[in-house]
């Protein structure tokens, strides 16, 4: 049970850590998003860039000094076809999972919107996938 | 003007978050992941049960084995190296269960960050529309909640059959050199660009 508490009390954190960083950087913004995808504002695109830049340095680090092993995900037919549809959702609502939920936090009542539509799109998926895909999808390796 | 970090700031931060959340949980990053435990909590906490169950069998087991160990062959034998195997099997054999409350959690407190950057940044009203942009792009407010609710969907579904989102494939599926996130990063990001530009040349 000790242990249980300590799970949730990481995964506050990590998600109030999340919302903050998300909103300061402007991933909320839907202008702000806007203006990336055109290539008019390109500072978010340079802080997505170097926020996975950072992290491969570190963990490739630990790779090579064989402290940690690297997480690799599953390729499958569904990856190519999975970021077409959610490439083309991202720019029609502004959002990925996370930020409909943060912008909502914000005070944006829309997001409401997104976030059903977010969660009958899950539960679909999940229909579509067990009545017909079958896929191995090692979602975000949860 | 729009009070927003700079680059490299951003960058620090969404790399440190990625770095810390490896650390502190032992697992990648990813949003949709979480999605997908929340969605489904029914069916996730019957696996959680069961998953606990096998481990804690197994921890049960490790214990009966070193018990038998002792009875048979007495104190001495396990003085280093059955003891040692016993420590060093433990953190593999039981990685922890995440439960789904934990992933609710998570969600909960996203949006909860959300809400105190607001207070702090002095932008906490309520919004009835996403952002000029959006509004201007979408027109009247049925059309807006159209583009909200398919594009949820789309989202939703897409995260779902790509197996990741933009943390999970994009942040950290490509700092863990994963063939498959690069490839999910490059469509999606992609197909947005292409989309943004098309709407960008009709309005």
């Amino acid at each position: 049970m000790k242990s249980s508490l300590r799970i949730h009390v990481i995964y506050a954190m990590l998600g109030l850590l999340m919302g903050i960083t998300l909103s300061a950087i402007g991933f909320t913004d839907y202008d702000q998003l806007f203006n990336m995808f055109t290539f008019a504002d390109t500072r978010m695109l340079f802080a997505f860039a170097s926020g996975v830049g950072l992290a491969a340095m570190v963990f490739g680090i630990l790779h090579v000094t064989r402290i940690m092993r690297l997480e690799k995900k599953i390729y499958h037919p569904g990856t190519i076809m999975g970021s077409i549809l959610f490439g083309y959702g991202w720019v029609m609502c502004g959002a990925c999972p996370g930020i409909a939920l943060i912008q909502l936090g914000q005070g944006k009542l829309p997001a409401i919107l997104t976030l059903i539509g977010i969660f009958v799109g899950v539960r679909t998926y999940r229909f579509l996938h067990e009545r017909y895909f079958h896929w191995d999808t090692g979602t975000c390796g949860i | 003007m729009h009070g927003y970090l700079n680059w490299w700031m951003g960058g620090l931060a969404l790399g440190g978050i990625t770095i810390l959340f490896r650390f502190l949980t032992g697992r990648t990053l990813g949003v949709s992941g979480s999605w997908r435990k929340v969605a489904f909590w029914r069916q996730e906490s019957a696996n959680d049960k069961a998953m606990q169950a096998f481990t804690q069998n197994q921890e049960g087991a490790a214990n009966a084995f070193l018990a038998a160990t002792l009875a048979e062959f007495g104190e001495t034998s396990t003085d280093a190296g059955i003891d040692d195997e016993v420590q060093r099997a433990k953190p593999a054999s039981a990685k922890q269960v995440v439960p789904w409350t934990a992933h609710l959690l998570f969600l909960v407190c996203m949006a909860l960050g959300g809400l105190i950057w607001a207070v702090f940044s002095g932008n906490l009203h309520l919004h009835y529309e996403l952002s000029p942009i959006h509004s201007h792009i979408s027109g009247t407010f049925g059309d807006m909640s159209f583009m909200l609710l398919v594009g949820g969907f789309l989202v939703g579904m897409g995260t779902q059959m790509a197996g990741g989102c933009s943390s999970g494939h994009g942040l950290s599926g490509c700092s863990n050199f994963s063939w498959s996130s690069l490839v999910a990063t490059a469509i999606f990001f992609s197909t947005a660009v292409v989309v943004a530009n098309l709407i960008k040349v009709v309005m």
